[in-house]
């Protein structure tokens, strides 16, 4: 499980590892039912306050991601397929959406961008 | 009760100094860094916590107890680590665990013998021959060595090297694992706190200037760089301390959030250290 | 309580502190010559007490190594209770000491006697009365502050005794006249002192309880 926190991004450390951890979840590296560190063993690993850590899991349990069970720790919450699909597609957008604003900000037009979306499906192919 | 440790309007008088209405909270698990300038009173809330000086007045509770009315039973559960050595030099390793020991109850031979493995200390050793850090190693050693729930250290790492303060901090994280202990911690280094501080304390002249959770700290303060022209008897009340510079200004505040939306793309936000929130405080408006 | 005594003696019985204090023992001895060896071994029996205690006064002071006993699970009053309770401890293994060694010579041969038990609890009362005073200067003052006053309370006992083993001056002759048995005034003296040395032994604490460490 990969993890990296960037201390000098203007996202909150929580964020990040929320962030971070919800798409370890989309992608299934984190697979369902998976146990998860402890709040305390990732604040010490990523050297940061357990309150950061609690913090991150506590979202990712309010958003359906992790589940955590009292004396045993937390677990990737089972998997919601429609409730997933959805969030992909939201990631997705956010994604599309950065992208798209960053090329207006450069004075790219609508079908430069995509045909740049185009070379990159083609990479899959 | 997870409260380890609560200070109540603490107060303290010396001719030159007080210590005024001090007042803290510090739960079960959690570590709290305790910050402020040379002469801020850390040493001295400290000494006050550990009945060492006579409090003027207020209240403090070690797990629930009156840190004076239950003193024997309050410091059997604390390990406490000083800033500078105040051991018997002529002494070795040995002998003076042979004093510290049997004054507790829980005391670990085992534990210890596991830390002077661990820290690669030679209970034959005099401590006299000890660097710094290998003294302050042996203080840590002995202060978890009897089961202690919370660990008080004043200024532990002043005068060690990074290295060896990445050491420690390393095990700190690994004493917090139970979600049992605590710590507090006075440094004025304050990089040391960046990670592992949930909570901070902060400490001016004798007075609180917060305590409040790390996170916090970060998502409500900020540091603003801006124009010269932004500045004005009105908007000089959002900073806290301001630095000015032939190209600019540089600032502290409070009210990170308030700001972005007033200042939006005229200003420059920038994470704050514990560092600049210490700075820009003490200093103030006289920069 | 036993721990901090233990501490105490542990402190200050390195191996310097033993040897130097085995030659000044030698020295004194040799040093006051013309005085009964029994008179010369009691001088011994009150100096060295004081001189283990001093030591252990001028560590927790000077290395400030008082704080490590206080932030262990010690009360003030322990620490002072210690140390008055030490005192006569270390004065009690010196004369046993030194009682087992003149036995040890006796048989072999020297025919020295040892020192009379009655003459040593003399010694006891003496030592008590003077820590009495000095003990709560130190507890009160920093260690440097009461080593002044010390010093003047031991150069005027230090005259006193003078005048008392040479017994020439005819007020102390005659007091002395009267404890050399064991009496009704003797036991009162004793009990008055150990009653003073309980109630010095409160005033230290009262005034350590005032300071700052």
């Amino acid at each position: 499980m990969r993890i990296l926190i960037s201390n000098s991004s203007d996202k909150p450390i929580y964020d990040q590892i929320v962030d971070q951890m919800k798409s370890l979840i989309l992608k299934g590296d984190l697979t369902e039912g998976e146990a998860l560190p402890s709040i305390r063993n990732l604040a010490k690993e990523l050297q940061i306050s357990v309150i950061t850590t609690k913090r991150a899991y506590e979202e990712l349990e309010n958003e359906g991601f992790i589940e955590t069970v009292r004396g045993k720790g937390s677990f990737v919450a089972e998997e919601n397929k429609e409730l997933f699909k959805e969030k992909k597609l939201k990631m997705i957008e956010d994604k599309l959406e950065e992208a798209v604003t960053e090329a207006n900000a450069l004075g790219l037009t609508e079908e430069e961008v995509i045909d740049m979306v185009k070379i990159l499906f083609e990479e899959f192919k | 009760m997870d409260k380890i440790l609560e200070i109540k309007d603490l107060k303290k008088d010396y001719k030159n100094f007080s210590i005024k209405d001090l007042s803290l909270t510090l739960d079960r698990g959690y570590v709290m860094g305790f910050i402020g300038p040379n002469g801020a009173g850390k040493s001295t809330t400290i000494k006050l916590i550990m009945n060492l000086i006579r409090k003027s007045s207020g209240e403090i509770k070690l797990f629930g107890l009156d840190n004076i009315k239950n003193e024997r039973e309050v410091k059997e559960r604390i390990g406490f680590v000083y800033d500078e050595n105040y051991y018997y030099e002529e002494l070795t390793i040995d002998k003076m665990k042979k004093v510290i020991a049997p004054f507790y109850k829980n005391w670990s031979e085992d534990t210890f013998n596991r830390y002077l493995k661990d820290f690669d200390l030679d209970k034959n050793q005099k401590i006299k021959k000890l660097s710094k850090g290998m003294k302050m190693k042996f203080s840590l050693a002995a202060a978890l060595s009897h089961k202690a729930e919370l660990i008080i250290m004043d200024e532990p790492t002043g005068g060690l090297d990074p290295v060896f303060r990445r050491e420690i901090i390393d095990i700190l994280y690994s004493l917090i694992q139970d979600e049992n202990k605590s710590i507090f911690f006075s440094t004025h280094i304050t990089t040391d706190l960046d990670k592992i501080a949930d909570y901070i304390t902060f400490i001016n002249d004798g007075q609180l200037v917060f305590s409040k959770e790390k996170d916090e700290i970060a998502e409500s303060y900020s540091l603003v760089k801006g124009g010269l022209e932004l500045l004005n008897s009105e908007s000089k009340k959002d900073f806290i301390g301001i630095k000015r510079n032939s190209f600019g200004f540089e600032a502290l505040t409070d009210k990170k959030q308030e700001l972005i939306k007033k200042y939006r793309d005229k200003a420059i936000f920038e994470k704050v250290s514990l560092e600049d929130i210490m700075f820009y405080t003490v200093k103030g408006e006289n920069l | 309580m036993i721990n901090l005594i233990r501490k105490d003696i542990l402190i200050a019985l390195t191996k310097w502190n033993v040897i130097t204090m085995i030659f000044l023992s030698i020295f004194y001895f040799i040093i006051l010559d013309g005085i009964s060896v029994e008179k010369r071994l009691l001088f011994l029996a009150a100096i060295v007490p004081f001189f283990i205690m001093q030591i252990s006064f001028s560590f927790d002071d000077r290395n400030k190594s008082i704080r490590v006993i206080r932030s262990l699970p010690v009360r003030a009053e322990e620490v002072i209770y210690s140390k008055y309770l030490g005192m006569m401890i270390i004065f009690a293994a010196v004369t046993l000491v030194l009682q087992a060694i003149l036995l040890v010579l006796n048989l072999f041969g020297l025919n020295i006697g040892i020192i009379s038990w009655h003459k040593l609890l003399l010694s006891g009362v003496f030592i008590m009365l003077v820590t009495s005073i000095s003990f709560p200067a130190y507890f009160k003052l920093s260690y440097s502050k009461s080593r002044i006053f010390n010093i003047l309370l031991y150069v005027f006992i230090f005259i006193m005794l003078n005048s008392f083993f040479t017994s020439d001056m005819d007020m102390l002759y005659s007091v002395s006249k009267y404890l050399d048995k064991v009496n009704i005034y003797f036991i009162l003296l004793v009990l008055v002192t150990i009653l003073i040395y309980f109630i010095s032994s409160i005033i230290s604490i009262n005034l350590y309880k005032t300071r700052d460490l």
